[in-house]
């Protein structure tokens, strides 16, 4: 343990400290970013919060997403219907038309290849309790790039910024130097939660989901 | 983009900045949430001129569906201004048109449009000029538009002489008035115009290395329709007529005249496009790609080529069977040069913009070329050999004079006076050349297979085409070829009106005449 | 009146033009030693004699043609007749022939023209190579304008479908048009091999 990183998370305190939380993109938008590898969908009134809360008209707890080695699995809890037919238990495939009740419909992606990550956008004009455009589902790495197979595609860029889980918690990794909380690092350091992270064509801030 | 402030700061007591927006003209653009949770943009206004805050004090509390609310004005501990407005959660239509650069669907371009102008008319009845209509202060959330920025644009368009302005994105929508310091509503008219060009088109009509090239564009060079869907030319055309006094009177004229041309209902309800039980699966955004075009053109063109072999084969067998005193040998001939003068009628005019008054003597200078060749094609269905670089052997039978035929034809009762071989000196190529060729240029052919002609048939233009070509018959050696120039010629008329589309020209409005009070 | 001032323009060039290229048709001339001067004929009677003469110069110039490469046109007695001989010809003596009879067999004799009817007749020959290359190519024409008729439909019924089904088949219109373009072609093409054959 090193004095300048002293919030650093250890691998037994890391779901409970980042089980979730809002990444803000100057310039692009903010994203509920998920860690869990089971995230529940429901209506934000419930006395358990559920991961991805959307402001519609659907239960507390109505359908649930695990990412198993074969894929995202939807498991519905109330009606859910995938690109128009009513479901239990499915797999989710890229593009698909998640409709929870009669009208919130959420789509699902997973724009990178290489990456399980996945991403929720709502398509129904319904909105996230917290006021972000999507919600990221992240295995292993998030990729915020030029590119349209990025999980957050931010077109000014010239590199992809990575986001990625190693042992002591989560990371980034940028080409070049980065700053994080006032701290010049290079290539690739630490995030904590909190963390603000200034690079030269990108600043983003990691805050946490209460 | 560099932001002064952070996520998590409040600058502006009460106000927690989430993230940074946007760098505007004005200043920073940041997203944050007030203490009880709502969700607000925050304009950092910079530069702290009073004329400023008066204009943006017209406009607080202005209240439509379509335009970007303004909460308040409030300044903080250093003296910093800040404009706390609605915060749109959808994306600028400058995201839109970047991700489709070849401009949206028509439908959703006159849809957008129609909120842009109530938008605007909102404005223009308060007495207040938008000034700075971009696609990057144009919103669209949840298929809404809504139109931001407004209030603020006196100083800019005051402050910062045209052609000046470093922001060369705020010049494409310049009108040309502006460059005389004229800045009434008409130069949101004219924006409006340039936006719809680039939704249709996804480029800005005038395009341009730096702000001087751009602004000269506007002054003096017309903008390029042919890109345009067909029904757009015309609106088009006249909200960005270079003179103020021409162009649309106001925003919702050119909204009604969108929405004709788009058949769409007068006036569109708005409300929030809540998905019904299971919403059909249309993207947000239909892009317009490259191969829809061209599949529509595609099919525009091959149908219309169709149906002009069909009409030229009808219209020549009826010829025929009513003109040819059983003779059929003439039909073959006429057949094909009806077709061949009613294709090369219709194709270039299907790749020519459909109106405009564009200089006729370019086309009349194809269509020349064109019934050159229509003359030569003749020569070759008659059996005569051309002079060809690679049989200089053979026998240049169309380059001797033509010599009357053995047999004097039997007689056409309809030509029965010209059935007199007049020049026989001249060679039959010279013959068929000067006859098409001068058909061709003499007539402006693609009157007869524009889009936007006065009626589908016409009459007049076809006793046109009989009349030089009556003319003109005594370029052709005999009574032979004399009927089947006539008669195709006659025919190719015919068969480009009833084949070529027809679409009724939007009515041109008529200027009210205001009668002088005494 | 701008398209009539246009219209003399393009007519003072084109007389112009005409006027240097005015040359007449050379037809090569006969040689002098192959030009058929009389043709005599035997028959039972005058008239008779007469039509078997006519007849005779009428192979006789259908052969010279053929000797000289034409072969288009075949001249008919009735052309013979009117523009080939000088007269109508005048009676020969008798000759007696014992193996057709007793009667004496009277002879006709028929003199060409001295004019150049030549030139005439290959001038004719011309136009019936001319006509009957009009027919070759009207006939190509046809066939050209129907396959491209075909094609056309093709593509329009390409278009209007995939724009009815909003583009959901097609890869499968395609692949069926492409077929139906394809078997279409190798029908012509099998009609065309057999008439080929046929012709053989």
């Amino acid at each position: 343990m090193t004095h300048d990183t002293p919030t650093r998370p250890s691998p037994a305190n890391l779901h409970e400290q980042l089980a979730s939380f809002v990444l803000w993109i100057d310039g692009v938008g903010g994203y509920l970013v998920c860690l869990s590898h089971r995230v529940t969908l429901g209506h934000p009134q419930g006395e358990t919060p559920v991961d991805v809360a959307v402001i519609a008209d659907i239960s507390r707890h109505h359908a649930t997403i695990q990412r198993d080695p074969e894929g995202y699995f939807l498991e519905a809890v109330r009606k859910v219907h995938v690109n128009g037919q009513a479901m239990d238990k499915t797999l989710l495939r890229n593009s698909d038309r998640i409709t929870l009740g009669n009208s919130c419909q959420l789509q699902f992606w997973q724009p990178v290849p290489v990456s399980t990550s996945a991403r929720l956008d709502i398509v129904s004009g319904h909105r996230f309790v917290q006021p972000v455009q999507a919600a990221l589902l992240m295995a292993d790495t998030l990729v915020i790039g030029p590119a349209s197979q990025s999980h957050v595609q931010v077109a000014d860029m010239t590199q992809a910024l990575i986001v990625f889980r190693n042992k002591s918690g989560l990371a980034v990794r940028w080409p070049g130097p980065l700053e994080i909380n006032g701290v010049q690092h290079r290539d690739r350091a630490a995030l904590m939660p909190g963390a603000v992270v200034v690079t030269e064509q990108l600043t983003l801030t990691l805050e946490r989901v209460h | 983009m560099k932001f002064t402030y952070r996520s998590g700061q409040e600058p502006l007591p009460g106000y927690t900045i989430k993230r940074g927006i946007g760098l505007g003209g004005f200043g920073e653009v940041y997203f944050a949430v007030t203490a009880g949770g709502k969700e607000v943009a925050l304009k950092w206004i910079r530069s702290n001129l009073d004329i400023e805050l008066r204009g943006v004090q017209q406009c607080l509390n202005l209240k439509h569906p379509n335009l970007v609310h303004l909460y308040d004005v409030r300044a903080d501990a250093q003296g910093h201004h800040w404009l706390v407005m609605e915060y749109v959660a959808g994306e600028p239509l400058s995201a839109i048109l970047a991700r489709h650069p070849n401009g949206v669907a028509p439908e959703l371009a006159a849809q957008w449009l129609q909120g842009l102008a109530q938008a605007i008319h909102c404005l223009h009845e308060h007495g207040i000029v938008h000034r700075d209509l971009k696609p990057a202060n144009i919103f669209l959330e949840n298929g809404i538009i809504k139109v931001g920025d407004y209030g603020l644009c006196k100083l800019m368009a005051d402050s910062q002489h045209a052609g000046m302005t470093k922001d060369i994105g705020t010049v494409h929508y310049m009108a040309p008035e502006i460059s005389t310091g004229n800045y009434n509503r008409q130069i949101d008219i004219y924006a409006v115009g340039v936006l719809l060009y680039e939704m249709l088109t996804g480029n800005v009509p005038f395009e341009g290395e730096s702000a001087g090239e751009i602004l000269m564009k506007h002054l003096t060079a017309a903008p390029d329709l042919s890109r345009v869907p067909k029904e757009f030319v015309a609106i088009l055309e006249k909200a960005l007529t270079k003179n103020p006094a021409n162009r649309y009177a106001s925003i919702m004229e050119l909204a009604k005249d969108v929405a004709i041309v788009m058949k769409q209902p007068g006036s569109i309800v708005m409300s929030l496009p809540v998905s019904n039980k299971l919403p059909p699966e249309i993207p947000s955004v239909i892009p317009v790609t490259p191969a829809m075009l061209f599949q529509d053109r595609l099919a525009d063109l091959t149908g219309n080529l169709l149906w002009a072999i069909v009409a030229s084969a009808a219209f020549s067998l009826l010829w025929t069977l009513v003109f040819g005193a059983g003779d059929y040998s003439k039909l073959v001939p006429i057949f094909f040069l009806t077709l061949a003068s009613s294709w090369c009628v219709l194709i270039p005019t299907k790749l020519w913009p459909p109106i405009g008054r564009s200089d006729s003597w370019p086309r009349r200078l194809i269509h020349l070329t064109l019934g050159i060749g229509i003359g030569l094609f003749a020569l070759w269905l008659e059996g005569y050999d051309l002079p060809m670089p690679w049989n200089a052997a053979a026998r240049m039978d169309a380059l001797q004079p033509w010599q009357a035929p053995f047999d004097p034809p039997t007689g056409m009762r309809v030509f029965g006076v010209l059935d007199r071989p007049s020049n026989t000196s001249m060679p039959i190529l010279t013959c068929y050349i000067a006859y098409f060729g001068l058909m061709f240029l003499v007539l402006r052919w693609w009157k007869a297979a524009q889009l936007y002609r006065g009626t589908r048939f016409s009459i007049k233009a076809m006793f046109a085409v009989m009349f030089w070509a009556f003319l003109l018959l005594f370029l052709l050696p005999s009574l032979h070829h004399r009927e089947i120039g006539f008669v195709s010629l006659t025919l190719a008329a015919v068969v480009c009106q009833i084949t070529a589309p027809w679409k009724e020209r939007t009515p041109v409005r008529k200027k009210k005449v205001r009668l002088a009070t005494a | 009146m701008k398209q009539m001032f246009l219209t003399i323009c393009g007519l003072v060039l084109l007389w112009a033009i005409a006027g240097a290229s005015g040359a007449q048709t050379n037809v090569p001339a006969l040689p002098e030693a192959m030009k058929p001067r009389e043709v005599k004929a035997f028959g039972v009677d005058a008239t008779k004699a007469r039509e078997i003469a006519v007849n005779q110069a009428t192979i006789l110039v259908g052969k010279l043609l053929e000797e000289n490469h034409y072969t288009s046109f075949r001249p008919d007695a009735k052309y013979v007749r009117e523009n080939l001989l000088a007269d109508d010809g005048k009676p020969g003596p008798d000759v007696r022939n014992d193996l057709v009879g007793d009667e004496p067999l009277k002879q006709w004799i028929v003199t060409f023209k001295d004019s150049n009817w030549w030139q005439d007749v290959v001038r004719r020959d011309y136009e019936a190579q001319r006509v009957q290359r009009a027919a070759v190519r009207q006939s190509a024409a046809k066939r050209f304008v129907v396959a491209l008729l075909v094609l056309l439909a093709i593509a329009n019924a390409y278009v209007r479908i995939n724009r009815l089904t909003r583009s959901r088949y097609a890869r499968w219109l395609q692949v069926i048009c492409v077929g139906v373009a394809s078997v279409l072609l190798a029908i012509a093409l099998l009609a065309f091999a057999m008439y080929f054959l046929a012709g053989r």
